[in-house]
């Protein structure tokens, strides 16, 4: 073949390309698992006090809300969202919401905060995290009064969850 | 990117076609990622190992492809090799690969890289090819290294390496007192100033390399013309 012609050079590129794609597939292929398995192993710990001893896997997800932060499967038995919210301190809190398979409420457990004691932090203590834990993926967050910026930050979390959660079940 | 004209030694070769002060190519991440030895040999290693591999592929397919598409034929052979590093780093070294982020990627850009395919590789065959990058790859990091040494050191008063793997610290030494740390070396404003301080002993150290050469050349060419005047004189002597 005539080494100026276009046709050489639309092959030679081709061929390269191709060579180099499959090159790209087969270090992906190997690469791929480590790097989620890594990528979960940071966030492992945490997801070991809502299901203890699951196999968890990261999920690729779209969020429309931007509170969420990661989701994970666990094997059969549900599946996990880390959320942020913002409620009375700017820094914002992060805490982890579960839905096991059947749509209930599987685990609420807070990672970071920083609110108010007395106000906010009641969020996070025992009255109002077993309201949550009794909740299903067709309820509604309920508000906390006193607690009124935390505990909304908490539900619109719980809607992004929900939201995702009813998509794919 | 001229050839050298005689041979040098390995450390003389080092400074004088060092491709960061010597050249000024590739100053972009030498400037934002000498902050850590760590980064530095992270860095060293990657552009070695895509240096060499992207010489020694286009050395091979060089004669193969046509001026008109060589740039994209380098830029397709580069960028694999580079993603190809990258996603081994993400998966063996991911705390690096964190720390070096988007500047692994920018391998692909880093002007030593295209610039030694299109100017040596292409036009001489692998083993040559192969070494140039293995050297070129070497002052790269060598220029790094002298970089976030200097850097990590005024700045953080520590010289500290770590394992990539599992970020566990294989040394960690202070050698100048908290009270006597520089900040700014670990700034951008430090990166700069590092790099000016040695470009310009490079380069004072090539005039002065130059000038001993023209006066070694000049006594050679003084002791030949020296040689010849005592041989006619010799013969003009014979003749009497």
């Amino acid at each position: 073949m005539n080494r100026e012609s276009t046709l050489y050079k639309v092959v030679l590129l081709g061929i390269l390309c191709a060579v180099c794609g499959l090159l790209l597939a087969g270090v992906n292929a190997i690469t791929e698992p480590i790097i989620s398995e890594a990528a979960i192993a940071n966030e492992k710990a945490n997801l070991e006090k809502i299901y203890p001893g699951a196999s968890f896997a990261a999920v690729d997800y779209t969020d429309d809300s931007g509170m969420i932060q990661g989701v994970y499967s666990a094997d059969g038995l549900g599946m996990i969202y880390k959320v942020k919210g913002t409620g009375y301190n700017a820094d914002g809190f992060t805490f982890l919401l579960a839905f096991n398979e059947d749509g209930s409420v599987g685990g609420f457990q807070v990672l970071e905060e920083n609110e108010t004691a007395g106000f906010g932090k009641r969020c996070f203590e025992e009255e109002y995290v077993s309201e949550i834990d009794a909740l299903t993926s067709s309820d509604t967050a309920p508000l906390l009064s006193g607690a009124t910026l935390t505990s909304t930050a908490i539900q619109k979390g719980f809607e992004a969850a929900k939201a995702l959660f009813n998509a794919s079940h | 990117m001229s050839e050298p004209v005689k041979k040098r030694g390995f450390w003389s070769e080092m400074i004088y076609n060092n491709p960061v002060f010597g050249l000024y190519l590739g100053i972009c991440s030498t400037l934002a990622i000498t902050t850590t030895l760590n980064n530095a040999i992270g860095m060293g290693v990657a552009v070695i190992v895509v240096l060499t591999i992207s010489n020694i592929v286009i050395s091979l397919i060089a004669p193969l492809t046509p001026d008109e598409i060589h740039i994209p034929v380098y830029i397709v052979v580069i960028a694999t090799l580079v993603t190809v590093v990258g996603m081994l780093m993400q998966a063996y070294t991911p705390e690096l690969y964190s720390t070096l982020g988007t500047f692994i990627d920018l391998i692909v850009v880093n002007c030593i890289i295209l610039g030694r395919a299109e100017a040596y590789a292409c036009s001489h065959n692998v083993a040559e090819s192969a070494k140039d990058g293995l050297m070129m790859g070497l002052s790269y990091t060598f220029s790094l290294l002298a970089m976030s040494l200097i850097r990590q050191l005024l700045g953080t008063g520590v010289i500290e390496l770590s394992n990539p793997m599992n970020n566990q610290v294989i040394f960690s030494l202070r050698l100048i007192p908290e009270a006597f740390e520089i900040p700014v070396f670990t700034t951008q404003t430090g990166a700069f100033l590092t790099f000016a301080v040695l470009s310009a002993l490079v380069a004072a150290y090539k005039l002065n390399d130059e000038k001993k050469e023209k006066a070694a050349a000049k006594a050679k060419a003084d002791a030949a013309k020296l040689a010849a005047a005592n041989a006619a004189k010799a013969k003009v002597k014979e003749a009497a």
